[in-house]
């Protein structure tokens, strides 16, 4: 074990792993100084494999975890091709109605209309739930930040289990999950080509943005 | 030690479920419900907290599967949801017990947001490569390096079905075998 033809992927393994003697250990350690960049090369990886194994637990989910969702993806794959009317409070798929946009309002009298603009406030509305949407231009390009709020009026909707995925022009996808208080947020939009959907068990609630001006 | 077991791609696996085809939904499980619940158990939450997130995380694709892009990376979107939960559970279970919730990792990592992301996606590598070995490799490799307790090497061999003393030898092939399907 003292040349670097003999120091094999298996004795590096056991020489990080700590299961090799004193004697071997030193004699890798020595043999290492002169190593051929293949064997540097699995010593590094062999190296972070062994800092990951020690900070990382991997588990899978319970029996009923996996049964619930089986039952989940069960009513799903019953009632995709049924129509809304057939299946009647199962993920029902409606557009939400701009109901408030804050460009639109009378501006306040000694309000510029400048200041007006870092700003916008959206709000869509189907039954189930009012949608907020706060709306601010970067100052580090021309990109902006949503924050949103998604308010429940009705007990069927549940936070908990929603979604909001983000499809933007460019056909990228981001999906964010709600808070308690039904926040969520989404940086860096572009100014037009946005378009949201609001998920939850039991609905689809499309949101067209409108085209966003700094 | 058996033939690479290959998951199905992302691509095939989301066209299968909007089919409807339930052996397509336990794949898509089975590749990521390690990642998905290792990202809140690594952040010092309960094994009962990170069960519900990962619920979460997987009742929200069934939510977004008819709106999904065809190639989109479904561990990425799942491990998004996990990583957004845990992030609001964490500062939840800290507000509600400052004296008992004091995981270290969380500490350091909700502090340095730079770790954070680069500790996710070792997870992610790490999650990978354990799907793209064979079967018994993942277990071996699973029960020798990753689970939350130690496992002697008389129960992994119960387990597995093969000799204790070959333990040693497969672990190193598995490991090679794992570090050649990462490295390309």
């Amino acid at each position: 074990m003292s040349t670097n033809n003999i120091i094999t992927f298996a004795h590096l393994l056991d020489w990080i792993e700590g299961r090799l003697s004193a004697e071997d250990a030193a004699n890798i350690e020595k043999s290492m100084t002169t190593a051929t960049a293949s064997q540097r090369a699995d010593l590094a990886w062999l190296t972070a494999f062994h800092r990951l194994s020690q900070e990382t637990v991997l588990a899978t989910l319970p029996d009923g975890a996996r049964a619930n969702l089986a039952a989940r993806f069960s009513q799903y794959a019953e009632n995709r091709h049924r129509s809304a009317a057939e299946r009647p409070g199962f993920l029902q798929r409606m557009m939400a109605a701009l109901t408030f946009d804050s460009v639109q309002q009378p501006m306040p009298e000694g309000l510029r209309s400048s200041d007006k603009a870092q700003l916008r406030q959206l709000v869509y509305s189907v039954d189930a739930v009012d949608i907020v949407l706060n709306i601010q231009p970067r100052s580090e390009d021309d990109g902006f930040d949503l924050l949103g709020q998604i308010l429940p009026k009705r007990a069927d909707f549940d936070l908990t289990t929603s979604s909001i995925q983000l499809r933007q022009k460019s056909g990228d996808t981001i999906i964010d999950v709600p808070d308690e208080l039904g926040e969520f947020s989404f940086q860096a939009l572009s100014s037009s080509g946005n378009s949201i959907t609001v998920s939850s068990d039991t609905m689809s609630i499309a949101v067209p943005l409108p085209e966003l001006h700094g | 030690m058996g033939n690479s077991s290959h998951f199905p791609s992302d691509e095939q696996i989301l066209l299968r479920c909007r089919q409807g085809d339930m052996s397509a939904w336990h794949q898509l499980v089975d590749k990521y419900e390690s990642l998905i619940i290792s990202i809140p158990l690594n952040y010092g939450l309960s094994r009962e907290d990170a069960v519900d997130i990962a619920q979460i995380a997987f009742t929200a694709l069934i939510q977004n599967l008819e709106t999904l892009d065809d190639k989109s990376n479904l561990g990425g979107w799942l491990a998004t949801v996990a990583r957004r939960h845990t992030w609001r559970m964490v500062k939840r279970r800290q507000r509600e017990l400052p004296n008992e919730f004091n995981s270290k990792s969380a500490h350091t990592l909700l502090r340095d947001r730079t770790n954070l992301i680069e500790r996710w996606e070792l997870i992610e590598w790490l999650n990978s490569g354990l799907m793209l070995v064979s079967e018994r490799c993942r277990a071996l490799l699973t029960a020798l390096y990753f689970e939350a307790e130690d496992v002697s090497y008389a129960e992994i061999a119960a387990r597995l079905g093969i000799a204790e003393g070959s333990i040693g030898p497969t672990r190193t092939r598995c490991l090679q075998r794992m570090r050649e399907i990462l490295d390309r």
